[in-house]
């Protein structure tokens, strides 16, 4: 019972917060702001080149980086796995700021080496999670599978895969929300994104500008985030699911 | 030395309540090892833990050595018993002989106290010091682990012991590898044991007292002997199994069923042969068993003493199998069922003739313990 | 290449600077993280209900994009002053590392083998002894792997926060960036790099270091 009233507490506590943010919101001319029909164009269309980046830095990411994630598990290719993870361990760990910077250097601003930049980063934990993942199909069953007589081809589609499918994801999602917040710094190198309604608004300290950035980029990492949520479920095979929070 | 009195042991939960143990009473002497028998569940466990405080009672007394458990510091408390479990529990990040010698550190021993310590306990198990004391409990076998964890719990050289299920974990070849050391190793001690087990043959082979508990409660404490032929009602006579008089005859020894009434059917090696058949006719007999320097050599009959002349130690058929004294019933019987022979000579350590053994000598003796039965 | 090598010598003395203050906010930051994660890491750990929650509200903080939560935090600091600089720099950066840290804590823990503590418990260790003994040394080397993750994000973040006035390496790529001064850029997103690799580097060492022999061997006979 005590249980049950603390719960409600928390719900509503919850709900006052939401409501001071929106009074608050409301006193600086937030929604004003984006409900402006002079400036919700500008502000979408930010919004759309922030998605587009994202998008295209995402796909060509998530193609490679599975491709080459399945290639180091063959056979053939398996004495490159160890270097090549070791650079891209290294990869991960330089900084976002520093990859978008040195793309500028070689590559100039805009568009493109912003996406190249994201490309880069993100590459590096959908392809360690793919090989880690195919890695970890314990043996036995990879050799019940040729056993039974099935294709190399197919036990990577019908066995591997699916079985890894839990650790791609992970991977997918790590790399999608590092993608959404360094997509903000594309402005920097001249790719506008959300993160021109960012700078700007800390430069010329106008809160409903900021936030005008920062609210939707924050929604957009925690709806992509939700969304890989959902996309384990849907994908990852039912005997195989486990929770990724505390592993 | 521990003497359990109306121990009673309860889990409040947030639904129920469980009454793991409800009124148990029982007193393990000084030097013998009794064995917690029982399916999961019944108790045991909970029975084991309460005697080094790991778990509280709920009321009751539990007096070691005539004291009050509750009255010592209970750290203090498990540092003078020693504790193994199922699970080993090695401490993974210490070496064995940083294991072994955990509580004689505790407790302050000089360094050199303890290695000698060490080196000591590790030999007792089979273990070689100089290999093993500075090795991971990682790079150990099962069966290893499981003696290092043994030892562990003899450290501090306590005089109780508490096992749970000690070698449960292990396969069972090495298990009945280590429980013939640990026997071996109990002989010597003389330690005060408290063994948990679920497994009726492993009661049988360790304990000198067993308990047996269903749903936290004791329904018999005796001696294996007397819990096979005495069972005192259906549950313990179903779990200690339907095959009880063959658990029995791992009990008895030869020497306790041998038949001493020999006299007549012995004639010495150097007797002639005729005298040996003129013997034979003249008392009714069939056969004469050979004895030379007190061995038995073998058997003549009168298909023998007929055709062949000399002395009978060269005319002796060997018997099928000679039985040791000491051999239990359960390979005597084991020997007899693969052979012809109607009776069997029964030897002593050194060799020299103690009687004979028939079937009929054992059925008469076992019909004779399970005749109290019927009381 | 030469005009590279030409604008570090001359401006060696700034660049030490600026990486000298880049360490600072991350060390200051990291010490407030480790002081409140690992507790709250130790915490949970006897309160399971809790836990999933916790990690939960730190994952969150962990996805909201940098540069979000420095902005979101500008305008509800600057009533104080402290919207800009690295006060709001250190804040999101204690925010962002408590997800490792929690986590790394709570695992740490809860993977020591249960039959041990039991085993440590019987034979005669007191609490104390059988944290000091048993329960620390196998759980620091995974604390220091989920320290180690966040440092190198905080490198990482502080670059960022140069934008917020917060100083740090990232001003050489701010600046560089408005005045056209590429190797100004590549200096500071160089050194930023280096930075993160080498204090990659130096805790991994450390992991392997804190790692009790025992535990090592464990891994390489694949146990």
């Amino acid at each position: 019972m005590i249980v049950n009233f603390l719960g409600k507490v928390k719900k509503f506590i919850v709900f006052v917060i939401f409501v001071l943010i929106g009074v608050y919101l409301e006193k600086i001319g937030f929604f004003d702001y984006i409900t402006d029909p002079y400036e919700y164009p500008y502000i979408l269309r930010l919004l759309k080149q922030h998605v587009v980046m994202v998008a295209v830095s995402m796909s060509l990411a998530t193609i490679t980086g599975v491709v080459v994630g399945i290639i180091l598990t063959r056979p053939k290719f398996s004495k490159f796995s160890g270097i090549v993870m070791y650079i891209v361990g290294l990869g991960q760990t330089i900084p976002s700021l520093a990859v978008l910077a040195l793309s500028l250097s070689v590559l100039g601003i805009g568009f493109k080496p912003a996406v190249f930049a994201l490309y880069i980063y993100s590459v590096l934990p959908i392809a360690r999670n793919t090989l880690a993942g195919i890695l970890s199909v314990p043996p036995e069953i990879k050799d019940a599978a040729k056993g039974t007589g099935l294709s190399n081809m197919r036990i990577l589609f019908e066995i591997e895969i699916p079985y890894s499918m839990s650790v791609i994801i992970t991977g997918f999602r790590v790399a999608l929300v590092i993608n959404i917040g360094t997509a903000a710094l594309g402005y920097i190198i001249g790719a506008g994104g959300l993160g021109e309604l960012i700078f700007t608004g800390i430069s010329l300290m106008d809160t409903k500008m900021l936030l005008a950035g920062a609210i939707p980029a924050t929604l957009l990492a925690l709806f992509g985030d939700f969304l890989c949520e959902l996309a384990s479920f849907i994908l990852v095979p039912k005997g195989l699911r486990t929770s990724s929070k505390t592993n | 030395m521990i003497r359990y009195e109306n121990v009673r042991k309860v889990y409040t939960g947030k639904n129920e309540d469980v009454v793991a143990l409800k009124d148990v009473t029982l007193n393990i002497d000084r030097g013998s090892l009794v064995v917690l028998l029982g399916p999961s569940g019944c108790g045991k466990t909970t029975l084991l833990r309460l005697t080094n405080r790991l778990e509280k009672l709920t009321s009751g007394k539990i007096l070691v050595k005539d004291d009050d458990i509750n009255k010592f510091n209970e750290v203090k408390l498990r540092q003078s018993m020693g504790y193994v479990i199922q699970q080993i529990g090695l401490f993974p990040n210490k070496t064995i002989k940083e294991n072994v010698g955990i509580v004689p550190k505790l407790l302050g021993w000089s360094k050199k106290r303890i290695d000698d310590r060490v080196d000591e306990l590790l030999d007792m198990v089979n273990l070689d010091p100089a290999t093993y004391r500075n090795r991971y409990p990682v790079e150990l076998s099962g069966g290893q682990q499981q003696r290092v964890g043994v030892v562990r719990a003899l450290g501090a050289d306590p005089d109780i012991l508490l096992m749970d299920e000690p070698f449960g974990a292990i396969d069972p070849i090495n298990r009945e590898q280590i429980q013939n050391v640990f026997l071996k190793l109990q002989e010597k001690l003389k330690k005060t044991i408290v063994f948990v087990s679920h497994d009726i043959h492993e009661a049988i082979k360790m304990g000198d007292k067993i308990a047996i508990f269903r749903e936290g409660q004791l329904l018999q404490y005796d001696i294996p002997m007397d819990l096979l032929t005495k069972p005192e009602n259906r549950f313990v006579s179903d779990f200690v199994g339907a095959d009880r008089a063959l658990k029995v005859l791992g009990l008895i020894r030869a020497r306790d069923i041998v038949n001493k009434d020999y006299g007549k059917l012995v004639i010495q090696s150097d007797t002639p042969a005729e005298e040996a058949l003129n013997n034979l006719t003249g008392n009714k007999k069939r056969f004469f068993i050979v004895l030379k320097n007190n061995k038995p050599i073998g058997y003549v009959d009168k298909q023998v003493l007929n055709y062949e002349k000399g002395r009978v130690e060269n005319l002796a058929k060997p018997f099928s199998g000679h039985i040791e004294m000491m051999e239990t019933l359960r390979d005597v019987l084991s020997l007899m069922l693969m052979s012809e022979g109607a009776f069997y000579p029964v030897v002593n350590e050194n060799g020299d003739f103690i009687g004979t053994i028939s079937y009929n000598d054992i059925q008469d003796k076992l019909v004779n313990i399970y005749k109290e039965d019927d009381d | 290449m030469n005009s590279l090598i030409k604008y570090i010598s001359e401006n060696y003395s700034n660049i030490i600077f600026l990486t000298w203050e880049h360490i600072l906010i991350v060390l200051i930051a990291l010490f407030f993280a480790i002081m409140i994660g690992v507790p709250i890491g130790i915490f949970i750990t006897k309160y399971e209900n809790l836990a999933k929650k916790v990690i939960n509200i730190a994952n969150i903080f962990m996805t909201i994009p940098s540069i979000a939560l420095f902005g979101i935090m500008l305008p509800l600091l600057s009533p104080f002053n402290l919207g800009l600089g690295k006060v709001p720099a250190v804040i999101a950066l204690v925010l962002y590392s408590q997800l490792p840290i929690i986590r790394n804590t709570y695992v740490a823990i809860k993977n020591v083998n249960p039959a041990i503590v039991d085993a440590a418990k019987g034979t005669g260790l007191s609490r104390w002894r059988l944290l000091k003994e048993i329960e620390a040394p196998l759980a620091i080397p995974v604390i220091i792997a989920g320290v180690r993750t966040a440092s190198v994000m905080s490198i990482g973040i502080t670059a960022i926060a140069a934008y917020i006035g917060a100083g740090g390496l990232g001003v050489l790529i701010d600046q560089g960036i408005s005045r056209y001064y590429t190797e100004m850029v590549v200096t500071g997103a160089i050194m930023v790099s280096i930075l993160a690799i080498f204090v990659d580097g130096f805790m991994a060492a450390l992991e392997r270091i804190s790692t009790p022999k025992g535990v090592i061997l464990g891994r390489k006979l694949g146990k």
